[in-house]
């Protein structure tokens, strides 16, 4: 755990490094009529500062958080986590060029594929029948505008 | 169990997708236009004074044309993110931008790196127009514009004024006004409309010089006395224009307009703006854009092309000039 | 005339069968929305917006006002049952709303969140229908100067109040701030860290944001879980809150109520903050901080209680200036308009029917919405028990559209995906969420009023020093700065003479 705590300081100092060379090139001001980078740009030094003494200061600190990174994740399907953000980021990408009944109805299936070998046509189904009866309400009830992708009827 | 189950997501949106791609070219019916419903893109939040005129006249170009309209709102970046958006729509006049004049013509000049050419957006017609009035609160000391002038002139830098945003109309016809007149006043950008009109009816900024939409209910009620304005105003002739008053230069047209992305069949355009024409010659809308403080003013396609390139380029200058940028 | 006079007319005009339907319509409405995670009150009533236009105004307002402020009511349902905030502004009710489920008080919880909301609601409507003239007066002084106090008070109150390191605070409410100056400059409008994305150059969607933080990384952290929880199974004590969680809520409401409909009508607020603020306010007012976090009820009755007179206090600018203080109230504005009734001073003269209508249908809305709310806990306790496979699946759905609402625009579902996985990691390693989101919603804004005010002054910073209301609010953060250590220091102290004694 300490190790991790470490490396999440040293992440908070990368962002703060990107952050201030991305603002580079963006004209800074005078503290009398601060430009678009004044602000940021502090900012960026700030968490850079805080991030670098918040590293040093677990580093040398005794490990007062004893559970190592191991048992942090210890018994638990942490590999669902990335699949789940994975399927997110593919429904997004292709939202619009397949719609929302078909992108939902896929990404429902992927989550209640593993109910085991009996349910998987109950899984199918039920996806199907989620994303058409969810659609329905949202495009009737609450005007939601979900893209149609393909299936423009 | 757990990678298989996710190989198996994976495989099963392969296959799909390509299914979907091989349907989608069976797809296409060349039916005449328009067939299904129009998309209108609203590039600014909802409530604003484009948002107000394009519902006014959805219903009516939904009747004239024949299928119905939906507004969409894609707000953000003085309106340039909504029209990138319908820049790269398809061609197929199915996608309509609905933006003011200051996205059209004022953002060109001022924002060097826009994501799409002002020749990806080809106008269609503008509607309705909005005149431009300067005013101050009630309780403030001009009584008139020669007033405001001569104090401002007494007291360079003293003086703010607030707009809605950086680029807006609001903005850059006070900018006008200040290099035509030799004025030097503090420019506070505030966010959106009402913004700017808290900050003037609280006193945190002197006066402002913006849209009719935004501010008839306070110069209505007598909250906000006007001095003047860019033209003249139906509903208060009393307020004298800044022609008269010797400031020609610093007038500026707000309206909104439609455009479609580049590549639009002349056909379709010929229809929208014929159905834009039809509806505004309704009385009932007429009145109605009266009512929120517009007049109905239609402009359509070469014309309003020719005006959109001029106005940028007028632009341009002025930005050059007066060193906005 | 007088206010009673006023009143009953306006009771006489809410209570048509019309009217009555339109204000159930959208209570219920409102209620749905808030309840479904990433769904809101603005993305609905802008497309819902159309449907008004064939209705009378006044039938129209008090509909789209019954969503609003209805998603406050419902907001906290999803917040309490799952840690999934159903309104951005009902992310403090998870806090100890949540652990309160846990430990089978989840009715209770939902009561004294139904109840606050409900006493809170009514007493906004009160003070729109005495003071309101009044109260815009003061809320005109509000300019840049008195912005960057309040803000950064609250900014201050939040950040102070973190459960684990205040460093760890400090540095999430930068990420925060950092987050969300993406966009473009507020004063001279350059792209800024933007990386030339067109999608960026409207900044960080906040939906996307706050959803993903609490929504989809609370979704994931369950989804790792092999055991499923049965917290639920036993039974659940009481459906109502009992007599001492009456007593220890009256402070916290009185104080919510009061709180959230004062920062309501300024300008910008919004109903978000104040919640916040709140649940600092009560954190540090408690005889027993340590408890919030765990389950104590002030944590959920003052927020829940200051979201819905906030959302109140919102009215009283349109009503009586038709000043628009958020999205919604501009929509609204535009609705009014649009039916040929003019929003500003002259709405009480001209169309008391609407004035008075809308403000007496405030009323029954709130009680409506307690009677709706009240049965409902019931249904609520049951969903909890649909098995986790199913929930949670919907549960993300439902964000995705929520937040697909807003913009249709899919990069926002990724931002949905990217602090998603944020917030999951954040959990693991004990960062805290609520000073990031108060840092992105804050930050830009103190920003723009610092540099608004700078411009008014022309770079003199002892500007906050001539005007009183700012100077208040700054001398008030200051020494929340410098008393946090200060105690903390003194009570080392006083602990190693206790321990020498």
């Amino acid at each position: 755990m300490k190790k991790l705590q470490i490396m999440s300081g040293v992440a908070l100092m990368a962002f703060a490094a990107v952050i201030c060379f991305e603002l580079r090139n963006l004209p800074f001001g005078t503290p009398g009529v601060p430009g678009p980078a004044f602000f940021p740009l502090l900012l960026g030094i700030a968490l850079f500062s805080l991030a670098l003494l918040f590293t040093v200061k677990t580093a040398l600190g005794e490990g007062v958080l004893t559970d190592s990174a191991r048992t942090l994740w210890a018994g638990l399907q942490w590999k669902q986590v990335p699949y789940t953000l994975a399927a997110l980021l593919g429904y997004a990408l292709f939202l619009d060029r397949l719609g929302y009944l078909i992108c939902t109805w896929v990404l429902m299936v992927y989550f209640f594929w593993g109910k085991g070998a009996k349910n998987k046509g109950i899984a199918i189904i039920g996806a199907l029948l989620v994303s058409v009866i969810s659609y329905v309400i949202f495009r009737s009830m609450l005007k939601v505008r979900l893209p149609l992708g393909l299936l423009r009827f | 169990m757990r990678a298989r189950g996710f190989f198996k997501g994976l495989l099963i949106f392969g296959m799909v997708m390509t299914l979907a791609m091989a349907g989608s070219w069976a797809h296409s019916a060349e039916k005449e236009y328009p067939n299904r419903e129009i998309e209108i893109v609203v590039p600014f939040s909802a409530g604003g004074m484009v948002d107000l005129a394009v519902r006014v006249i959805a219903d009516e170009l939904a009747k004239n044309l024949g299928v119905p309209t939906v507004i969409v709102t894609k707000a953000g970046a003085g309106g340039t993110i909504g029209a990138q958006y319908v820049s790269q729509a398809k061609p197929d006049g199915y996608t309509l931008l609905l933006g003011p004049h200051s996205l059209y013509c004022i953002e060109p000049a001022l924002q060097p790196n826009l994501p799409y050419k002002t020749t990806d957006l080809v106008p269609v017609a503008r509607f309705v127009n909005y005149p431009f009035v300067l005013a101050v609160r009630k309780a403030a000391p001009w009584k008139t514009f020669e007033e405001l002038i001569a104090y401002a002139k007494k007291t360079p830098g003293k003086m703010s004024y607030a707009s809605s945003g950086v680029g807006s109309g609001s903005h850059v016809i006070v900018e006008m006004l200040k290099v035509e007149a030799g004025l030097d006043i503090q420019h506070i950008p505030y966010k959106g409309g009402p913004g700017q009109l808290v900050a003037v009816l609280g006193g945190h900024s002197d006066f402002l010089y913006c849209g009719l939409p935004a501010v008839l209910p306070e110069l209505r009620s007598g909250d906000l006395r006007p001095l003047v304005a860019a033209e003249k105003i139906p509903e208060f002739p009393k307020i004298p224009t800044v022609a008269e008053k010797g400031y020609p230069g610093s007038a500026l047209a707000s309206w909104a307009a439609f455009s479609v992305p580049k590549g639009t069949p002349k056909a379709v355009i010929d229809k929208i703006a014929n159905a834009v024409e039809k509806a505004v010659k309704v009385p009932k809308l007429a009145a109605k854009l009266q009512d929120i403080g517009g007049s109905v003013q239609f402009v359509a396609k070469e014309e309003l092309g020719q005006e959109i390139e001029r106005d940028i380029k007028r632009m341009t200058e002025f930005i050059k000039k007066a060193k906005l940028i | 005339m007088d206010i009673t006079q006023h009143i009953l007319y306006g009771f006489s005009v809410a209570l048509t069968p019309e009217n009555l339907f339109y204000c159930f319509l959208g209570s219920f409405l409102g209620t749905l929305i808030g309840v479904l995670p990433g769904l809101g009150p603005a993305a609905s009533i802008a497309l819902l917006l159309p449907i008004t236009f064939n209705i009378p105004a006044t039938g129209s307002i008090i509909m789209l006002a019954g969503i609003f402020y209805g998603a406050q009511y419902g907001g906290s349902t999803t917040s309490i049952l799952v840690n999934i905030p159903g309104e951005a502004s009902s992310v403090v009710t998870c806090y100890d709303g949540y652990q309160m489920a846990r430990q089978g008080r989840a009715g209770a919880a939902l009561g004294i969140a139904a109840f606050g909301s409900f006493i809170a609601g009514t007493f906004g409507t009160l003070m729109i229908m005495l003071i309101s003239p009044l109260l815009v007066l003061v809320a005109l002084k509000f300019g840049p100067p008195e912005f960057v106090g309040l803000m950064f008070a609250g900014l201050v109150m939040v950040v102070c109040l973190s459960r684990e390191s205040v460093l760890k605070g400090l540095m999430m409410a930068i990420v925060g701030i950092i987050l969300g100056s993406v966009g473009l400059d507020p004063i001279f409008g350059t792209q800024r860290l933007t990386f030339g994305s067109t999608t960026l150059m409207g900044g960080v969607e906040i939906i996307a944001l706050v959803m993903g933080l609490f929504g989809i990384s609370e979704v994931l952290t369950n989804i790792e879980q092999v055991l499923t929880q049965d917290v639920y199974n036993g039974k659940i004590k009481g459906l109502l809150p009992n007599k001492k969680d009456w007593q220890t809520s009256a402070g916290p409401i009185a104080r919510g109520s009061i709180l959230g409909f004062f920062l309501g009508i300024i300008p910008g607020v919004g109903t978000i903050v104040p919640t916040f603020i709140s649940y600092a306010m009560e954190k540090k007012l408690s005889k027993h901080p340590e408890t919030f976090g765990t389950g104590a009820i002030e944590g959920v009755a003052g927020p829940e209680a200051t979201n819905n007179s906030a959302s109140s206090g919102c009215f009283v600018p349109l009503l009586t200036m038709g000043l628009p203080t958020n999205v919604i109230m501009a929509m609204m504005v535009g609705g009014l308009m649009i039916h040929g009734v003019q929003p500003g001073p002259l709405l009480m003269k001209q169309h008391p029917d609407v004035f008075w209508g809308v403000i007496a249908s405030m009323y029954i809305g709130n009680v409506m919405l307690l009677v709706l709310n009240l049965p409902l806990i019931r249904i609520w306790v049951l969903i909890l028990k649909i098995p986790e496979k199913i929930l949670f699946p919907l549960i993300i759905l439902f964000c995705i559209i929520g937040t697909y609402s807003v913009n249709q625009n899919y990069v926002d579902i990724i931002t949905l995906m990217i602090f998603g996985g944020l917030g999951y990691m954040m959990r693991k390693l004990h960062y805290e969420a609520g000073p990031l989101i108060l840092g992105f919603i804050l930050g830009p804004m103190i920003e723009e009023g610092l540099r608004q005010s700078l411009l008014m002054s022309k770079g003199d910073l002892s500007l906050f020093l001539s005007r009183p209301i700012a100077l208040c609010f700054l001398l008030f953060a200051f020494a929340l700065l410098i008393s946090s250590p200060v105690i903390a220091l003194l009570k080392a102290r006083y602990k190693v003479v206790e321990m020498e004694e």
